[in-house]
């Protein structure tokens, strides 16, 4: 092209630009006149031909398009709708609380294979645990979502990371959510069961914030109520219990335990008649078992109804004579009845109903309260008869004796002047159980009176039963008289001051702290406690005798 | 030149990219289908059925035949830049969608089949080699016919229906689509008496 031509395109090419911006109808008549052109050539039949295969792709496109703008809420809505369908969490929670044995003492703790048997079932398992993967890929903090994967993770055995996630939702940082806050106050109780180191200080916020919960499991409502109870706060806790018994009218038998704890008449007459009602129409339906005939029996045992509660073990033994809870509880019964037998008689002596102790072994010989009781009866100077005395015996040979029984034979022998087999009974008490302080201040003073006494045994005892009990009064001022033996009246004072200190009306250990003074030299506070002596002594004649109360 | 492709592609780790933004509209599709999934990374996880898990992993050398396919149109037909760049960008446009659409629609025949008891046998669709020849011929067919497509809308404007008092969008048009043979020549017509009329007025 030589320099005329291109000089002719630029004057060209100007001139047709400039009619742009002066013909109205420039750029857009120039495109009708081409779509014109298109319109009428061979190309335009191709465009029609294949339309659909364009059509085809993209649509495949606009739904991917669709996808991108979904909402994010509506899809973690349809996610969450479909982990649910794929394996709903009231099942996942099932199968969890499994280990939780305070929760569920008859079934194994389940693991994935147990749970999950079948190819298809842990198919399932799997695709719930991917879809709430894919929530948190939207939402990562989705507490219901998070609490699906946390149990998810307890079933496959990742206990940790399962620990982690619930105490984090039950924390309250992302509100309250009671599922979680159930799990936790669980693995709590669990874990204390266990004897495993755990942190107590949240479980009552947990199990506050779990019982609000309508799902929540009956059993953690009514451990609830036993904690307010422990801490002091009986209405509280009576309010729990209450709910307990309407979620679960077995837990009636809770209830009246609680009321008949703090003597509340009428709420134990409507809880005891809720519980009657509920048990008896549970034995009416013919299946029978212990479980609701010990339930009726103790309602009527904390409702004052012996010869009732009697009747109904009695009737459950009617058929089958093996049934061992049925006879222990029967045989308690008649011990009750047996204690209320107990009177006063002429003389100051007591009188029993002895055939009523004897019908309790006949009930269950190897109840261990029958030797307390026989023990009892050797104390209160009542004369046991023969059936009695042979059953203690079996007992005692058979060593199903308790410490209470033993250290009760004991403080009879004791009172019968029957020195060796006291302290052979107090030995065997503090034996079967070695945390019992009266024990150990009976035998430590009793070794010490005896005709020849073991001042150094006395001593050790004594130590012990102040190191269990370190503010008993009793204990103290034991430890106070055996010092004063071991010839050590200035650690006698202390103990004395000490057991004056817990309870200031002693009037004995006051006398015997004038004596240590007087043996210490110190005459002066000895002078100013006598003083207080007789301002407290209205009637100088009138005398203490520390040994009674032991 | 296949072999070559796919080394420059794994060199230049393009087909990570084109991976993910494969998942990404198998994901999306699914989704529109009502098909939950699970997404980690480039795999896909479906609930029962075909779908295990979706990978692209291992199959790249379906993308470079369907690149091919569409590199044989270019040159069969003699297809202008533009023309020829559209058609050549099909290949991915058209692999992606051909496979996710297998995909979401395999999975949703099986889940669709009814299990009846726990003992049958779960319906597992795996990704076969007769699906994947399958999805070949139906993506050559769809790479032709949007070549023949793009091709008629980027054809050249006839110089006969050019119409001179506005020719410039047009020649524009054809100096874009048109092959660079063509010879770019300005159209004139004969003098009229309006011009005349117009240049040297009375």
């Amino acid at each position: 092209m030589n320099d005329r031509t291109w000089l002719q395109f630029a004057y060209w090419f100007t001139h047709e630009s400039l009619k742009i911006f002066t013909a109205p109808m420039s750029v857009y008549g120039g495109a009708v006149d081409a779509m014109k052109g298109w319109k009428y050539s061979r190309n335009s039949t191709m465009f029609w031909i294949h339309l659909p295969a364009f059509l085809a792709l993209a649509s495949v496109y606009l739904a991917y398009g669709f996808s991108v703008f979904e909402r994010k809420d509506s899809k973690v809505q349809r996610y969450g709708v479909e982990g649910e369908r794929t394996l709903p969490t009231k099942t996942l929670e099932n199968i969890a609380n499994t280990k939780f044995s305070f929760l569920e003492p008859n079934r194994k703790p389940a693991t994935l294979e147990s749970a999950f048997p079948t190819e298809r079932a842990k198919r399932a398992f799997q695709f719930a645990s991917l879809l709430a993967k894919q929530v948190l890929s939207f939402q990562p903090n989705s507490v219901p979502t998070r609490y699906r994967l946390a149990l998810m993770k307890s079933i496959e055995g990742e206990d940790e990371e399962a620990r982690e996630i619930m105490f984090d939702l039950a924390s309250g940082d992302y509100g309250i959510y009671p599922p979680a806050s159930c799990w936790a106050a669980s693995w709590i109780i669990q874990a204390k069961e266990d004897n495993r180191e755990v942190d107590m200080k949240d479980l009552g916020k947990h199990l506050k914030n779990a019982t609000s919960w309508n799902d929540c499991n009956v059993k953690l409502v009514s451990i609830f109520s036993m904690v307010l109870e422990q801490n002091g706060l009986s209405p509280a806790a009576i309010d729990v219990a209450v709910d307990a018994a309407k979620r679960d009218r077995a837990y009636n038998l809770q209830l009246a335990r609680l009321y008949s704890r703090i003597n509340n008449q009428e709420g134990l007459r409507q809880a005891s008649y809720a519980a009657e009602e509920f048990f008896g129409a549970k034995l009416n339906t013919g299946n029978e078992r212990d479980d609701d005939r010990l339930a009726i029996a103790e309602v009527r045992m904390l409702t004052g109804r012996l010869p009732q509660a009697a009747s109904v073990l009695e009737e459950g033994l009617m058929n089958n004579a093996k049934r061992p809870l049925l006879s222990l509880m029967l045989s308690n019964v008649r011990i009750a009845m047996f204690q209320q037998s107990i009177v006063p008689g002429q003389n100051g002596t007591m009188t029993a109903d002895m055939a009523r102790l004897e019908s309790a072994i006949d009930a269950d010989p190897s109840n261990p309260s029958i030797s307390e009781q026989a023990a009892r009866l050797l104390t209160q100077k009542i004369k046991p008869t023969r059936k009695i005395i042979d059953a203690l015996r079996k007992q005692i040979d058979s060593g199903i004796t308790t410490s209470e029984s033993h250290s009760l034979l004991a403080q009879g022998f004791y009172l019968m002047g029957n020195e060796k087999e006291a302290i052979k009974n107090w030995e065997l008490a503090i034996a079967k159980n070695p945390k019992d302080s009266n024990s150990h201040n009976n035998l430590a003073f009793c070794l010490f009176k005896s005709a020849s006494p073991n001042i150094d045994r006395a001593l050790q005892l004594i130590n012990t039963a102040n190191t269990i009990a370190p503010n008993n009064a009793e204990i103290l001022d034991t430890f106070g008289q055996i010092l004063m033996a071991a010839k050590k009246p200035k650690e006698a004072i202390n103990k004395y001051e000490q057991s004056i200190a817990v309870d200031e009306n002693r009037i004995e250990t006051r006398k015997k702290l004038v004596d240590a003074y007087l043996a210490a030299g110190l005459n002066d506070l000895a002078k100013a406690q006598k003083e207080i002596i007789e301002s407290m002594e209205p009637k100088p004649e009138s005398d203490e005798d520390t040994k009674d109360s032991k | 030149m296949v072999p070559a492709l796919v080394r420059a592609f794994e060199e230049r780790k393009a087909f990570a990219e084109i991976e993910s933004i494969a998942v990404s509209v198998t994901s999306g599709l699914a989704d529109v289908f009502g098909q939950s999934h699970y997404r980690e990374g480039n795999t896909l996880y479906f609930g029962y059925g075909i779908a295990d898990q979706f990978s692209c992993v291992g199959k790249w050398d379906s993308i470079v035949t369907f690149l091919g396919i569409s590199l044989l149109c270019v040159f069969a037909f003699r297809r202008s830049l533009v023309s020829g760049f559209a058609t050549c960008s099909l290949a991915f446009f058209v692999w992606i969608a051909v496979r996710a659409t297998a995909w979401v629609v395999l999975s949703l025949v099986v889940s669709s089949t009814q299990q009846t008891s726990e003992t049958a046998p779960i319906t597992v669709m795996n990704w076969t080699f007769g699906i994947e020849i399958g999805l070949f011929l139906i993506g050559a067919l769809l790479i032709i016919s949007l070549d023949q497509l793009f091709s008629s809308l980027l054809a050249p404007i006839p110089v006969e229906f050019i119409n001179p008092d506005f020719p410039l969008v047009a020649i524009f048009w054809n100096a874009m689509v048109g092959l660079p043979s063509l010879n770019p020549e300005v159209p004139s017509r004969a003098m009229e008496i309006e011009d005349y009329a117009e240049e040297f007025p009375v």
